[in-house]
């Protein structure tokens, strides 16, 4: 069975130095480096330290937001019940902010995910209504959308009214984008975590 | 009657829910949290809302979203279920608020009898005996004393502003009643800014006597039977029954009467159950009225052969109570155990997690109350009940017998369940003898639990 990938955990690994001769030990050393590199590079692993008493390495990886842990909730995912089990594990281990139920997205509020380096900042963002309610595209009946296909939102402008027994609440973009599709009309109900509209977030500048 | 309700609950009371909307044609409306996606009650129902996160306050506290989904699904009523909105009167008018019927009693109602001392005013006012006691804020000390002289030792004082067993003291005499005082008030001055002490006659082994009440729009009050309740952990209840086998047919009489005074005095809709002490030395007081269905309704209705749920919602839609008081006939005797996800060798702590295995027990007169289903998961957001097994037999032995067959016919891989705690309960002497009160667990839970870990060994 598949265990759980493992995540920002140190491995402390002594290698033994039996040979004599400086110059073998240090290529057979480096070469080991190599291979351990290389080994590195595949895991799952995102840091890795080594040493001996002459010499010590420590290797450590971008921690990225898709990729393995996705692939491993997809092909672990049997009833829904389980998926949302496992979700709400993974959730309380993680940030717990608007999570979405299935696998493999994107999760566009995590703090931590990469931008730039080895990732394009070229995200699509659902944004999920984080309560329940009547979703609203303008301020008042009449006035003017805050948002159409195509309209620029920086992080933290409105982009919508959701509104629950006449509490209105604004509904926030959660980075700077692009509104390339719009999910909910004006007026319909949004159940907790539907889509709202989608964003596609603004390339870092790196 | 209605066309599609909302069901604002989850577990094993939305599937009742459900399952009764279903034979009466009425389409329901699940609205679950995050955490409840992949439940039986999703599932079942007509059609199902997501209305919020995992934790209760956001999702099944949230009235705004509970409206709000009733609304967009067009429901004419919402079911709360019991626990969550069920007693909350601001929950009950904001239905009314926005015409949607709750089906449970007013929300004049629930306020009226979620405020305990109110309620025992009223009760007072109408003939229901109360747990003798102070009227109000004790003035001082002396008054404490004369008032526990009338009422006799031993006595409660307990904070008014109080909770969780703190700013209470016990006096057992006259000698004690000036220290437990200064204490108490002491105590809940610290911990609650406010001293105000009221008294309270400290029932000695007390039982845990409830009578069922429904009530219509049209004025009928009726009462269907008691249930015994005393099998609690720390005021848990963990098994149930009907009837009252202490009672003798005297006491059974004063409590129908009181209980339908009580009912009267708020002329009580829906359905209720008035919750009474039952003393050692027979009499009885009234401790509060619970404005909702309750988990055990089970045990009356098999006793009774009335559909509790069926008649809420028909009371709740307007039409009378579809039988008289002389057509409630208690037949039999019915005992219902409360399975729980939790282990009871390491204090019961709770036990979520993936069922991988499940069987249910069945056969004449057994009936489980559940929203299990093989591959589940068991959410650690809200509380561990996960099944209630209810048995009716002809006598309260065979009801016991027949209880012994399903508990170990009940099988649970995967959580920790309290099911073979629940087993030996029905081979203790004092349990089958009748001879327990609310401190029986308390009291034999060691004994049990020693019971227990002794045969897992023999069995090795």
């Amino acid at each position: 069975m598949n265990t759980k990938p493992e995540t920002n955990r140190e491995k402390n690994v002594r290698i033994p130095d039996g040979s004599p001769e400086e110059s073998r030990t240090q290529e057979s050393i480096w070469n080991q480096i190599l291979v351990l590199m290389r080994e590195f590079d595949g895991s799952s692993l995102t840091e890795l330290s080594l040493g001996t008493d002459d010499f010590s390495v420590r290797m450590k990886k971008e921690s990225r937001s898709d990729g393995n842990a996705a692939d491993f909730e997809g092909s672990e995912a049997k009833t829904p019940g389980q998926e949302a089990f496992r979700d709400e594990t993974n959730k309380r281990a993680e940030a717990p902010e608007n999570r979405s139920e299935s696998a493999g997205e994107n999760i566009p509020d995590r703090e931590d995910s990469s931008r730039g380096g080895r990732h394009d900042g070229d995200r699509q963002i659902e944004v999920k209504a984080p309560l329940a309610g009547v979703f609203y595209h303008a301020a008042k009946p009449g006035a003017v959308p805050y948002i159409a296909v195509g309209t620029h939102l920086n992080k933290g402008d409105t982009a919508g009214l959701l509104e629950a027994m006449k509490l209105m609440n604004e509904v926030k973009a959660p980075a700077s984008g692009t509104v390339t599709s719009i999910q909910t009309g004006d007026g319909e109900f949004a159940e907790y975590g539907r889509v709202l509209f989608v964003l596609q977030e603004d390339p870092e500048h790196v | 009657m209605f066309k599609k309700i909302l069901v604002a609950c989850r577990g094993e009371i939305a599937m009742r829910v459900i399952r009764c909307c279903q034979e009466m044609g009425i389409e329901t409306v699940q609205a679950y949290s995050e955490a409840d996606r992949g439940s039986l009650p999703v599932q079942f129902a007509t059609e199902n809302v997501c209305i919020g996160p995992p934790a209760a306050s956001g999702s099944y506290l949230n009235i705004p979203a509970v409206i709000a989904a009733a609304k967009a699904y067009h429901c004419q009523a919402i079911h709360p279920g019991y626990g969550f909105l069920s007693e909350n009167a601001d929950f009950a008018e904001a239905c009314r608020e926005n015409g949607i019927v709750m089906i449970g009693p007013s929300a004049e109602v629930i306020r009226r009898m979620g405020d305990k001392q109110s309620a025992r005013m009223l009760m007072k006012k109408n003939d229901v005996p109360v747990v003798p006691g102070s009227d109000g804020i004790l003035k001082n000390v002396q008054e404490a004393e004369q008032i526990a002289e009338k009422i006799g030792y031993p006595v409660l004082l307990k904070a008014t502003a109080g909770g969780g067993g703190r700013g209470m003291r016990i006096a057992a005499e006259a000698s004690e009643l000036e220290k437990a005082y200064e204490e108490a008030q002491a105590e809940a001055l610290a911990a609650f800014g406010n001293g105000d002490l009221y008294l309270e006659k400290l029932i000695v082994s007390p039982r845990h006597i409830e009578v069922q009440i429904l009530g219509d729009s049209q004025g009928h009050l009726l009462t269907l039977g008691e249930r015994d309740c005393s099998i609690q952990r720390r005021n848990q209840k963990l098994i149930e029954e009907a009837p009252a086998m202490i009672l003798n047919k005297h006491q059974r009489a004063a409590l129908y009467k009181a209980a339908f005074r009580a009912g009267k005095a708020v002329n009580y809709t829906s359905v209720g159950t008035v919750e009474f002490v039952l003393s050692p030395d027979g009499s009885f007081y009234f401790i509060e009225m619970n404005t909702r269905i309750q988990v055990e309704h089970t045990v009356t209705e098999m006793v009774t052969g009335i559909d509790l749920c069926r008649e809420q919602i028909r009371v709740a839609a307007g039409l009378p109570v579809s039988f008289r008081q002389s057509d409630v006939v208690i037949r039999g005797h019915a005992i219902e155990c409360r399975v729980n996800a939790e282990n009871p060798a390491k204090n019961f702590q709770p036990s979520p997690g993936t069922v991988r295995f499940l069987h249910f027990p069945a056969g004449f007169g057994v009936r489980c109350e559940s929203a299990m289903y093989n591959g589940c998961t068991i959410s650690p957001y809200y509380d561990s009940l996960i099944a209630k097994i209810i048995v009716c037999a002809p006598t309260r032995l065979q009801a016991i017998r027949k209880m012994r067959m399903a508990l170990e016919e009940m099988t649970v891989e995967g959580p920790d369940t309290n099911i073979n705690f629940l087993y030996l309960i029905m081979f203790d002497q004092n349990y089958l003898l009748g001879n327990f009160d609310t401190l029986f667990l308390s009291r034999d839970t060691g004994k049990l639990l020693n019971w227990d870990s002794r045969s897992q060994r023999r069995k090795r």
